[in-house]
């Protein structure tokens, strides 16, 4: 082959831009996994009375507020305007209202009447989610080369993996008196 | 899944869109006087092997994935013409290409992923594709080596081992035990055990609690004092070779960790090179070398082999000591123990040695006096993995080269090299990262450097990143 030219594979600026577009829409989904975590999170320290676990809660609500506000670095990170939001919050919000009536429905199916408990137990499916979410993310950002947007999200789906231990912990901890006892927390 | 192929003008590579390697600089390479530096491809992602053909046709793979096995792009043969037209010639399933031979109007790729690798054969007029080689151990660490063809037309390739030291062990990703969890070491001729076992943490657990596992057996599965496991013709650790269809394999070797990289020298010697043990984990060993082996058995007549040669795995260090010799005492991880008794006789020594984590990787013999070093073996050092498989500080910066070894002296000088060791990434350069395999242009003037790309690597996680492979060329200037 001739020596004045290289071969870019998948580098082009169509084909860059058309990967970065479809990572920034992805984004969206993340924000809005994030939001409906914290928006479950606000609503189940407002639920739950035992002071441990409210503590533990609402200690995980301000480093669930800190993984939110990342998003915006890792939207500019993935060539989206500096200081914006991907516009997910909305949704996040009603897929949290969503989620709270999905658990209060299985809640009743499964006889744990408590609304603490069934509160955990969205917080432990939305978590799910969201580490899911930024995991994605993660998997994203290295498949077109962006450390920025690494150097975010690794930290952060590490705390919130240790957040979901313990989310979990709780709702096997409280499990027998939320449904054997039908006590609430 | 088509690639999209674009050719550019040289000056796009002082600013790639890739914000991870966003300046590639042949001015950042350092070959001897001479030689000239060209970028032919860039923007491959994860690319693990190549080779060309006579009329200058490089076929390159991209691995899909490497270690971790994520992210997964597209694991493709690429075929790059002489003319710079770029096409696909297949995909890969899930865990991807490593190795590629062009043979007789074929091409054989070597593949990993799941429990076993495989050789694959692509007829190039029909587009065929057939698997002629499965089932040799894997679904864990290690790559399989090849393929090549030796001056006998005989197709010669290779396997890792699937545990890192010895012992399948959760030192390596908790998910490859999520994956995997049946796999284990197989021996290439039989093996009686001490009963030594080791203990380490079960991450798989609920409670994490100590658990015993011995050597050639799945994680938690101990072995006995005096056990004899059977050696098997697809073993772990080995190199064989087989007729071009895939029939008539014959073991060769066993014993040799991690031979991704094997060829033939002009006088038609197979050697392979080999990934030191590893000093983590719960049995982590110190300053065990890189090599490059020379295997003896491939001058036999094909179907005269009776018994494997044994290159040591898991047991002789590359300078013949044992893994458990003061000098291989590890100061990160548990020491290591013997796990055969009375092994087999070692076939060492290693026809070259070199520093601990270079991570010797793709090799190739220059055949041409063009070039200018005829009879040399030319060996990719993709570059340590310290600190995450290391804890001493001499260790960071071992690799990230290519060296020409003279296999009779077992010396090596310097080929390719950035201005200061490491890789380009770690120094602002625009030089090389990674480099993964090599091999000489048909008119023996150029060599085609294949470029892995970025690595991201701390004590606690390793992460490649896409998009950032290059290949590079090579060339002996012409004397006016």
């Amino acid at each position: 082959m001739t020596t004045d030219s290289i071969v870019l594979i998948d580098i082009d600026q169509q084909t860059w831009g058309t990967h970065l577009d479809r990572a920034r829409h992805w984004l969206t989904l993340t924000e809005a996994s994030q939001s409906a975590f914290c928006a479950l999170l606000d609503s189940a320290i407002g639920e739950i009375g035992e002071p441990h676990i409210r503590r533990y809660l609402t200690d995980m609500r301000a480093q669930a507020q800190r993984h939110h506000d990342c998003i915006p670095d890792l939207l500019a990170a993935f060539g989206g305007p500096g200081g914006q939001r991907p516009g997910g919050t909305t949704m996040g919000r009603v897929t949290a209202a969503g989620r709270a009536l999905a658990g209060a429905a299985q809640g009743l199916v499964g006889g744990a009447r408590g609304r603490g408990y069934r509160k955990l137990r969205e917080l432990l499916l939305a978590n799910q989610d969201a580490i899911g979410a930024f995991a994605v993310t993660e998997q994203l950002a290295l498949a077109v080369g962006l450390r920025d947007a690494i150097a975010i999200t690794f930290p952060l789906i590490r705390e919130k993996t240790t957040d979901q231990l313990l989310l979990q912990e709780y709702l096997l901890e409280m499990a027998p008196k939320a449904i054997l006892y039908h006590a609430d927390l | 899944m088509t690639v999209t192929a674009t050719p550019a003008p040289r000056d796009v590579l002082d600013r790639l869109v890739t914000p991870a390697r966003p300046r590639v600089d042949p001015a950042d390479v350092r070959v001897p006087p001479g030689f000239r530096v060209e970028v032919v491809m860039c923007g491959l992602s994860f690319p693990t092997g190549l080779d060309v053909t006579d009329d200058d046709t490089v076929f390159v793979l991209e691995g899909g994935s490497t270690w971790p096995t994520r992210p997964y792009l597209p694991a493709r043969i690429l075929r790059l013409r002489p003319d710079g037209e770029v096409d696909e010639i297949g995909e890969e399933t899930l865990g991807g290409p490593r190795g590629v031979a062009w043979h007789d109007g074929a091409l054989y790729v070597s593949d990993k992923g799941g429990y076993t690798s495989r050789i694959v054969r692509y007829d190039l007029d029909s587009g065929e594709r057939r698997v002629i080689v499965d089932g040799l151990p894997d679904g864990g660490w290690h790559e399989p080596g090849g393929p090549v063809f030796g001056p006998d037309g005989l197709m010669y390739f290779g396997q890792g081992s699937v545990s890192q030291n010895g012992v399948v062990l959760p030192q390596g990703f908790t998910v490859d035990l999520a994956k995997h969890p049946r796999a284990h070491d197989v021996p290439g001729q039989d093996v009686v055990l001490t009963g030594n076992n080791v203990w380490s943490r079960d991450p798989l657990a609920p409670y994490p609690f100590l658990t015993r596992t011995g050597p050639f057996k799945p994680f938690g599965v101990p072995a006995e004092s005096a056990e004899v496991v059977r050696g098997e013709l697809m073993c772990s650790s080995g190199i064989w070779r087989a007729r071009p269809d895939g029939s008539d394999i014959e073991l060769l070797a066993w014993g040799v960790r991690n031979p991704y990289g094997m060829a033939f020298s002009p006088d038609g010697d197979l050697y392979v090179s080999d990934n030191d043990l590893e000093e983590k984990g719960e049995r982590a060993v110190a300053n065990d070398p890189d090599r490059i082996w020379c295997i003896r058995n491939a001058r036999t007549p094909h179907g005269s082999v009776t018994t494997p040669d044994w290159y040591g795995f898991p047991e002789i260090c590359a300078d013949g000591l044992p893994a458990w010799h003061p000098d291989h005492l590890p100061s990160k991880g548990k020491a290591a123990e013997p796990l055969i008794e009375n092994p087999p006789a070692w076939a060492g020594p290693a026809a070259f040695l070199e520093k601990p984590h270079s991570c010797m990787t793709g090799i190739d013999f220059c055949t041409s006096s063009t070039f200018g070093y005829a009879g040399k073996l030319f060996a990719c050092e993709w570059g340590t993995l310290a600190p995450l498989n290391s804890p001493n500080p001499e260790d960071l910066d071992h690799g990230f080269k290519v060296i020409a070894v003279d296999v009779q002296a077992g010396t090596a000088e310097d080929f390719v090299t950035n201005d200061k060791p490491g890789p380009a990434s770690s120094q602002g350069s625009g030089g090389i990262e990674r480099p993964v395999a090599c091999k000489f242009s048909p008119d023996g003037r150029s060599l085609y450097l294949l470029d892995f790309g970025v690595s991201l690597i701390t004590e606690g996680y390793m992460m490649s990143v896409a998009r950032t492979g290059v290949l590079w060329r090579i060339t002996r200037e012409a004397v006016r």
